[in-house]
C-alpha cells in the first residue's frame, strides 16, 4: 500500500470504515514515516484542543437578542446612474411579471406593487432597491442541511 | 449545550412566539457561534460583527428552519456563508501556501519557544497559525479539531462532501504540524497539552 495520505487523519479521528482502518493499521506496521505522522497528528489535536479562545464580549448576547431581521444585501455598488438604470429596468421586468401572473395572484401582485412603491420612493437607496429586488431574486440563505 | 432545538410554535401562533424561540436558541448557542467566528477571523471585534450578521440572516430565514434539526449547525452554516462572502469582498490573501512548511513567515521572537508555551498562552500561536491557513482549510480544522464536529456535520456546515472535509483537514493539519512544530514536539514529550 502506498502512503495513505488523508486516511491517516481519518484513522486518528476514528472516522474510517473497518476495512480502511485495517488497511491503514497494516501500513503503519511497516512504515515508520506514517507512524511518525500519526503521532504528530494526535499531538496536534491535543494542542489545538488545549488552546482556549478569549471569552466573547458580554454585551454581545444582549445585542444578539435585539437582532432585527437582516434586510436583503445591497446588490448594486455602482454610481447613481447605474442605480437609476437598474431600477428602471427592473420596474419594466416587474410590470411584465405582474401581467404574466396566473389569475388569483392578488396577494403576490399587491406585494410586488408594495415593493415597486418602495423602490420608486427611494430608488437610489439600497433599501429601496434591495426590498424591490427581494421579490424576484433567489434567497441566498438555503434551507436546513 | 447540545440539546435539540425545541418545537417551533404551530402555524398561526404568531411571529412573537417564533421570535421568542429564536431568542432562546440564540442564547443557547451564541458561544459556539462566537468561538467559530473568532477562530475564522482571528479578531474579537470582527468575530462579534460576524456573529451579529449571521444572527440577522438566521432570523430572516428562520421560517425555513426545520424544528427537530440542529439549530447550532444551521446557524454555523449561515455564519460560514457570511464569512466566505466577506473574505471574497475583502480579497484578503494573507494566508500562506500550504506547501510552505517552513513556518518562517510566522516566526516571531517568541514563536518557537516551547518554554513560553504555558497552556494559557497557547491561544496566540495557535490562532496565528490558523490565520495563516487558507480559509476553507482553516474552517475544516476549526470545526473538527476545535469544535469536535464529525466529518458529516462539518460537511453540512461547509457545504461540501465529507471526503473533502477529510482531505482539507489533513492538508491543514500537515501545515499546522510544521508551523507549530515546537509545540507539537512539546506535547509529544508530555510537557504540554
Amino acid at each position: 500500500m502506498r502512503h495513505p495520505q488523508d486516511l491517516l487523519s481519518g484513522y486518528v479521528d476514528g472516522a474510517l470504515s473497518a476495512h480502511e482502518a485495517a488497511e491503514v493499521a497494516a501500513h503503519l506496521a511497516e512504515c515508520p514515516a506514517c507512524r511518525e505522522t500519526v503521532s504528530d497528528l494526535r499531538a496536534l489535536r491535543r494542542l489545538l484542543a488545549a488552546a482556549k479562545p478569549p471569552d466573547p464580549d458580554p454585551q454581545l448576547l444582549p445585542r444578539l437578542l435585539r437582532t432585527d431581521p437582516r434586510p436583503p444585501r445591497p446588490l448594486l455598488h455602482g454610481g447613481r446612474w447605474l442605480a437609476v438604470a437598474g431600477a428602471t429596468a427592473l420596474l419594466a421586468v416587474a410590470s411584465a411579471r405582474v401581467s404574466h401572473l396566473p389569475p388569483g395572484s392578488g396577494g403576490a401582485v399587491r406585494e410586488l406593487r408594495e415593493h415597486a412603491r418602495l423602490a420608486t420612493h427611494t430608488p437610489l437607496r439600497d433599501v429601496g432597491l434591495a426590498s424591490f429586488l427581494s421579490a424576484f431574486l433567489p434567497d441566498p440563505v438555503e434551507d436546513n442541511p | 449545550m447540545e440539546a435539540e432545538a425545541g418545537s417551533l410554535p404551530s402555524q398561526g401562533a404568531g411571529t412573537q412566539d417564533a421570535r421568542a424561540e429564536f431568542g432562546r436558541l440564540v442564547e443557547a448557542y451564541w458561544r459556539s457561534a462566537y468561538r467559530f467566528a473568532y477562530r475564522l477571523t482571528g479578531n474579537p471585534e470582527e468575530a462579534a460583527d460576524l456573529v451579529q450578521e449571521a444572527a440577522e440572516e438566521a432570523l430572516r430565514a428562520f421560517s425555513r428552519f426545520r424544528p427537530g434539526t440542529r439549530f447550532d449547525r444551521w446557524w454555523l452554516r449561515i455564519l460560514y456563508n457570511s464569512f466566505v462572502d466577506r473574505t471574497r469582498r475583502q480579497r484578503r490573501q494573507s494566508h500562506l501556501p500550504l506547501d510552505d512548511l517552513s513556518g518562517k513567515l510566522l516566526a516571531t521572537e517568541s514563536w518557537a519557544d516551547p518554554e513560553a508555551a504555558l497552556e494559557e498562552q497557547l491561544d496566540g500561536p495557535v490562532q496565528r497559525a490558523l490565520n495563516a491557513l487558507p480559509p476553507e482549510f482553516r474552517a475544516a480544522v476549526i470545526l473538527v479539531d476545535l469544535e469536535g464536529l464529525s466529518y458529516e456535520d462539518a460537511a453540512r456546515v461547509l457545504r461540501c462532501p465529507p471526503g473533502t472535509v477529510r482531505s482539507r483537514l489533513h492538508r491543514g493539519r500537515l501545515a499546522l504540524r510544521e508551523w507549530l512544530r515546537a509545540y507539537v514536539d512539546a506535547v509529544r514529550r508530555g510537557e504540554l497539552g
